[in-house]
């Protein structure tokens, strides 16, 4: 993987250099890229670099959503579920249902799933 | 919808947590501690590092609160299977169009036609700062453009400069317009770059093209 070099700093300010010019590290990214689906190819150099700011979003957003559930239960730390409500709750986290809901048995997650799915 | 890697590997630490807890035999099979570690040590290669995350939640949360691990674990694992449900369906652009690299803005329009059309406007402007930044010249020639279309869609595409009087490079023709794409989303192609392509060694193995309309700059970060 390529040291960040002179432009690094023009780019990230303050952010340590361990990580290189981006907060999430690209490398790892584009393994995750290539897993998706059997037949990705060739990824261009600049799409991990779009996901390193997406996800940074998408991160942003699942997070204040899931506080927000945090608030509502007057709690001050947010836990797992909260979390998964979040992703229930939000029509464009619909791909990520079945990863937060484990046991629909169980869980509050899991009862607020089936009263919606 | 397709169950990650990265669930079943949780499954098998948990199933492997659940027997030693029961008492199992006591003689555990190397396989099974090394999913025990990956099951506590997370930054492995289909997560990203929880430090990051961490860090990133921080930004956006009041100083005063907590957040129990498994809540990070839970986003940890949201952020791969995001980042593998915007690239199954970049890629499906690609292979639509019979292009072999996924490009940036494959991975823009795809998200866009996901319902993350929230995002295209943060995105868009720090990939065009990151293209000025890496190459002044023809960087500021190779910006996204992302304009409202009269019907609401979004477009994603090329904003498309004047090239400078005596520029030794020659302007290929418009390539052919994109079949019909999804829920009016349409990402023109841009017009091949004249310089060498990055050679992806790593993915396909596939003999070199030299007409690819690989979409902006090659620019490879990894090397």
């Amino acid at each position: 993987m390529r040291q960040p070099g002179a432009y690094s700093k023009l780019l990230s300010g303050g952010v340590s250099g361990k990580t290189g010019p981006h907060s999430l590290p690209l490398a790892r990214i584009k393994k995750i890229m290539k897993k998706s689906s059997e037949d990705v190819k060739m990824i261009s150099g600049e799409a991990p670099i779009v996901f390193s700011k997406a996800c940074e979003l998408f991160v942003e957003e699942l997070t204040k959503r899931a506080w927000l559930i945090t608030l509502q239960g007057k709690r001050r730390t947010m836990q797992k579920d909260d979390v998964a409500s979040a992703v229930i709750t939000t029509d464009i986290f619909d791909f990520l249902v079945n990863l937060v809901v484990e046991d629909r048995n169980n869980s509050t997650a899991a009862v607020a799933a089936n009263k919606l799915g | 919808i397709v169950i990650r890697e990265g669930g079943a590997a949780r499954a098998a630490a948990t199933a492997t947590n659940a027997a030693n807890i029961a008492g199992a035999p006591l003689n555990v099979g190397a396989e099974e501690v090394n999913q025990q570690q990956q099951g506590f040590k997370r930054d492995a290669d289909e997560y990203m590092p929880i430090a990051n995350i961490t860090r990133i939640l921080r930004r956006v949360l009041p100083t005063h609160a907590k957040i129990a691990d498994d809540a990070k674990e839970a986003i940890q694992e949201c952020v791969s299977e995001f980042i593998s449900f915007i690239t199954a369906e970049a890629n499906r652009r690609c292979r639509r169009d019979y292009r072999r690299t996924v490009t940036p803005e494959d991975v823009l329009a795809a998200m866009a036609s996901l319902g993350f059309g929230d995002y295209l406007e943060s995105l868009t402007v720090f990939l065009n700062n990151h293209r000025t930044q890496q190459d002044p010249e023809r960087g500021s020639r190779n910006q996204i453009s992302q304009s409202v279309r009269r019907d609401g869609g979004i477009e994603v595409g090329f904003l498309h400069h004047h090239q400078p009087q005596g520029a030794p490079t020659v302007r290929p023709p418009p390539p052919p317009p994109l079949a019909a794409s999804t829920m009016g989303y349409y990402v023109p192609l841009p017009p091949p770059v004249a310089a060498t392509m990055e050679d992806e060694e790593e993915f396909g193995g596939l003999p070199k093209v030299t007409n690819e309309f690989g979409g902006g700059e090659e620019f490879d970060p990894f090397q």
